[in-house]
Parts: structure tokens; sequence; C-alpha cells
């Protein structure tokens, strides 16, 4: 298991855990960012740029900080 | 009868809400867009109701101010029209099956951007997904208008979900859902998915945004200018001023009235730059050297938005803007402020915490000047060369990025970082596109112009009582001795509430050297937002967080003012 900023550009991975309270869960719920999802990760900006990923179709942008807290699957 | 439109950011709610109620708001792609609510009346048939745009939400349990707004409007709906982007069905199902499960209200569910389901291989059933869902299912697409019509036969026939014991959480339904009604389908890449992947990934990403962002100002510029040089004024002095010509010789020059309307003449001729007439600089101020821009600014500005590429941007500013204490976002309230500060104040909506709409609300209005005030200071400069407009904006860049870094710093509290939908591009639609630039511009006209007017009545009342003398003896010494301006030019920083193009063109009768216009132009950016965007930013940010803000602004404008014309000096400006 490894954090989403960890993941490679261009490699799909799974979602495994979300550390995080309440509402961040819930603000990544909406968009479809939850445990067990599929997800790609697009590209990665250098030095606590954002970071953007493809769920369900949708490409999405999220902070560095965010992003540390998805840990993922690679299969 | 209440009908309020609602669903997701960026689904095209005001797209749909433009083809029901035959009002105009702003529609553009990307999320956000729509930061208050919008009322209109729809008749089609038998069918009256009113209607309401909603800003998009992506659950019941609001984030921002935005979302706050869409689920009060939510529960006074005596009809709900929840619109979903066709493409993405399952994210969007979320929010309608929160609708189902927790407001018991009629409702229509609306399938938009339909025409899209096809390049992206997704084929949905929608009879299917009627019978699961229990209330009418409509396809539209809203930009060219397909589908609007059975979306308004189904207004009679909406009813309440049977839908209302579902056990499980509502993701793990809607999978049950999506998996029966759906069915995707490979398709090959097209040219903007190409060219979505490539604007996206670093390090392409910034070269081309570099290159978007030169173009579009470059392009701003030559269309303002061309505008101006080869319609505006030919059309002015060939047939404007021979008419006020007349008019200044039936009124007699030196009379009350003359001096109202018409202005001062420079040997015998007008100069709309100087004259200060009501219907002489009254009017050419507005037409002939603000609306010009303004005009290429949407222009250009709606074609960015449509095509979606503003959410890009953002992605690419995110890293500079938290050394603001901002997101990447922020780059939406800062543009749209550069055309009119007003819509740029209504942005900091999108914003949750306190600390980021201050610091975002204070930049707003402390350095980026609105078009109405850049096409000035381009008029007042450009005759002296390109270089001292490029000071002005420069020294107003670095105030933004300067005053960003402080206020991070002493700002208590932490900035949340970006989290947003990027949407995909698309083709801008140009029926859309006229729609959308008339609607700005026409907006421009009813508001900007009285106020125009108004200024050059208060310049002339000031100056005809005095008044302007009054204020100009308190304030002289930081005037005169920190920014070297003579104290007339109070009568610029007083009418720069009321409108700053007004302001900046106040500057030119002074008779100032160089290098006070350019102080002058910079200071009147600096110190204080004009009266529209001062009650806007009240409203949101609240009297106490704008007082504050307004000390900063003094402040900065004395310091900044100061060492601008000490710099200026030093370089033999």
């Amino acid at each position: 298991m490894i954090s989403l900023l960890q993941l490679n550009s261009n490699q799909a991975a799974k979602i495994a855990a979300i550390k995080g309270g309440r509402g961040l869960l819930l603000r990544f719920n909406n968009l479809g960012i939850r445990k067990g999802a599929q997800i790609k990760k697009v590209a990665g900006y250098f030095r606590g740029g954002p970071i953007i990923i493809k769920v369900n179709g949708t490409q999405l942008a999220l902070g560095k900080g965010m992003a540390s807290k998805i840990l993922v699957e690679v299969q | 009868m209440k009908v309020v439109l609602t669903g997701n950011p960026n689904v095209g709610k005001s797209v749909v809400f433009n083809r029901l109620t035959g009002a105009r708001v702003v529609a553009s792609n990307y999320p956000g867009t729509t930061v208050t609510f919008t009322k209109g009346r729809m008749h089609f048939f038998n069918v009256k109701a009113e209607v309401i745009d909603t800003p998009g939400s992506y659950s019941l349990e609001p984030s921002t101010k935005a979302e706050e707004v869409a689920v009060d409007l939510i529960n006074e709906a005596d009809l709900i029209i929840d619109v979903l982007d066709a493409t993405n069905l399952e994210r969007n199902l979320y929010l309608t099956l929160e609708l189902i499960r927790k407001k018991d209200k009629p409702l229509i569910v609306v399938l938009n951007m339909w025409d899209e389901t096809k390049h992206k291989g997704v084929d949905i059933d929608i009879k299917k997904l009627e019978k699961f869902l229990g209330v009418p299912v409509v396809a539209t697409c809203a930009l060219s208008g397909e589908g609007i019509k059975d979306l308004v036969f189904a207004i009679n026939k909406a009813k309440k979900s049977h839908l209302k014991d579902l056990k499980e959480p509502l993701w793990v339904e809607i999978g049950k859902i999506v998996e029966k009604v759906q069915k995707l389908t490979h398709r090959h890449h097209s040219f903007l998915d190409v060219l979505e992947e490539i604007s996206i990934r670093p390090p392409f990403s910034f070269f081309i945004a570099a290159g978007i962002v030169f173009l579009s100002f470059s392009l701003v510029r030559f269309i303002g200018e061309s505008l101006i040089n080869y319609l505006f004024d030919p059309l002015f002095n060939n047939f404007y001023t021979p008419v006020v010509m007349k008019l200044s010789s039936i009124l007699g020059e030196g009379s009350f009235l003359h001096n109202l309307f018409i202005g001062n003449l420079l040997e015998g001729s007008i100069d709309y730059g100087v004259s200060f007439g009501i219907i002489t600089t009254g009017i050419y101020v507005p037409l002939a050297i603000v609306f010009p821009y303004i005009f290429s600014f949407y222009l250009i500005l709606g074609f960015l938005e449509d095509w979606g590429y503003l959410p890009r941007l953002a992605i690419l500013g995110d890293r500079a803007f938290h050394k603001l204490g901002l997101h990447g976002y922020a780059i939406v309230p800062m543009i749209l402020g550069l055309g009119c500060n007003v819509p740029g104040a209504l942005a900091t909506r999108l914003f949750e915490e306190r600390r980021e709409k201050f610091i975002a609300a204070t930049l707003l209005a402390v350095a980026v000047p609105c078009m109405a005030q850049t096409a000035m200071i381009i008029n007042l400069l450009g005759r002296y060369g390109g270089q001292y407009i490029f000071i002005v904006f420069f020294s107003l860049f670095l105030v933004w990025f300067s005053l960003g870094r402080i206020m991070n710093f002493f700002a208590k509290g932490e900035s949340p970082e970006i989290l947003i939908e990027v949407p995909p591009y698309r083709r801008p639609h140009f029926s859309s596109a006229v729609k959308k630039i008339w609607l700005r511009i026409s907006s421009f006209f009813k508001e900007a112009i009285p106020l125009v007017l108004l200024g050059v009545l208060v310049v002339n009342l000031l100056n005809f009582f005095g008044i302007i003398d009054f204020f100009a003896n308190i304030f002289s010494p930081v005037i005169t001795k920190v920014w070297q301006l003579p104290k007339e030019a109070i009568g610029a920083l007083v009418v720069g509430f009321l409108r700053k193009d007004v302001a900046v063109g106040m500057l030119r009768p002074l008779g100032l050297s160089l290098r006070q216009l350019i102080v002058g132009a910079t200071i009147l950016g600096v110190y204080f937002p004009c009266m529209a965007t001062f009650i806007v930013l009240v409203k949101e940010i609240g009297i106490k967080d704008m007082l504050k803000s307004i000390l900063i602004m003094l402040f900065t404008a004395t310091i900044v003012g100061g060492l601008l014309n000490y710099i200026l000096k030093l370089f033999g400006i």
C-alpha cells in the first residue's frame, strides 16, 4: 500500500484506505474518491503542487496534503 | 409554483435555466460559475412557474457558502429539477438519491450533455433509469436546446419517488442502479482528449499556459485598441464632435451649463480627455475608451471559460497561490476581477474559510484593476510609451504578491488545499457565447454608465462648491509630501469611490508630470475599492473584516505611492 503521492503518473490503482476526518471523507465521497474506487493518476506536480487523478471518468485535482491521505494498492 | 434547479457543479444548470426562462445568467465550463441564485419566470404552453437557478452542490451537506445557498433553496422548492451530467452518472446520482431520501418533493431528473455521451461511449437506458428512480427522466443538450421541450412537458408529470427505504450506503445503491442502466464502451481518443492530456502534464502545461495567457492579453489589447482607433475615435470625431460643438456655441463658453455639460474648451475645441463635461468626457470615457476593452476582455474570457481552461490555470498556479494563503482556484475571482471587481468579489464565496476569503477579497480590492481602470491607464500612459503602462501593472503585481505573503504570514489559521473537478474541454458554443458577452456588456451599460455620468457631475459640483479644497487641505500632507502629487489630486481619490475609470481620467487635466501620472494611476488602483465592490465585499466578508481590509489598503497605498515615487525618481523618470 502506497500513498497517492508515490504512485507514478499514468498508473492505475485501487483506493485501499483514506486517512482523514469526517469532513474530508465526505468531500472525497462526493467526488467519488472512496475506498474501493478505481483511480488513475494523470499527473503530479513537483514540489508541493497538486495531483491530478481520474475517477469514474472525471478528472480531479487535489492538494498534496490530501493526496498523502489517500492510500492505494497498485494492481 | 416554485421550481428549483439543482445538481452537481458544472453540469449546465445555468444553461437549462436560460433555456427555460429566457432569462440570462452567465454560464461557463468550470465548476463554481454560479455563486448565488437567480429567479426567473417560465411560461410554456400551459406550464407556468417561477424557476430558480442555484449554485452547484455535490451533496446536501454544504461546505461552502455557495452550496449553503443551494441547499436552502431546495427546502423552499415545490418541484426540484435535478440536472445531471449524463457522462458522469455515478457521481451525479449521489445528490439525486440524497434528494429522494431526505427531501420528500416532486422531482425530475435531467440527463444533460446527452450529446457528449455518444463520443464518450456512455450508453444509458433512460426508461430503465426512470423505473428505478420512480421519477421522470429527460435527456437534454441544453446548449443546443435539444430536449428542453420534453423537460417542460415533464413538469406536469413530476412526482415523488417511491424509493424511500434505501438501506445500504447511497453509493452502494448507486452502484447497483448504474450497473443495470449504463453500458460503457471503449472509444478512441479524440483530438480534444489529447489536448487535455498535454495541457495538464508538467512541464508542457506551463509552456502552454504561458502561451495562452500571453496570447489572451495581447488579443485583448489588440482588439480593444483597434476598436478605439478604427471605430470609436473616427465615429466620435466625425459625427459626435460637430454636434457637441454646436451645442457649445448655443450654451456659450463660460456659462454654468456649458461648464457642466461641455466643460472646458482647449483653444476653442473639445478635448475629450480634459474637458470634463457630462456629454463630452462623461460620454467619451465609457463609450470610446472603456467599452472597447470591456468588449475585447469578455470576448477572450468567454472563450477561455467555455473552452474549460480556467481550472487548468488554477492547477498550474496552485503552488504560487499557496504562498499567499490561497489555493489555485483563487485564480477565478482574480481573473473575473480583471473584468470587474464585483463578480470577482462574489466569487470569493467559493472559499470555505474566513481567512481565505479575507486574503482573496483584500488582494482583489488592492491590486486587481478592473478593465475600466485598465483601459483608462492605457489611455493615460500609452501616449508616453508602453513601458510606463507596464510599470503600473508590474507595481500592482508586486503589491499583490507581497501583500499576499504578508497576510499569509500574519493571518491566523490555515488555508485549505485545492480540491476541484477539472472539466473536459468543450467547443465553445457560438450562440451561447454571444448571449454571454451581450449579458456582460449590457450590465456594464446599465450599471457603469450612470455612475460614470454621476462621477463627472460630482467632479463639477465638487469644484463648483469648493469642497475639493476642503478635502485637499486635510489630506495634503500625504498627497503632496509622500506621493508628491498636487493636492488637487484629492478630487480623483474622492471620485474613485464612485468609478475608478473617471478617477484615472481626472489625472489628465491636472497637468501632471509622467512620474506623477504613474504614481497617481497606481495609487488609484490600491487605496480603496469602488463603491459597487465595497458594498459586495461588506456583504461577503462582513463589516469587521472589511474595516481591517480598508486599513490595509490605505496603509499600502501610502507606502506604495511614496516608494514608487522615490524609485521612479532614482531612475530619472
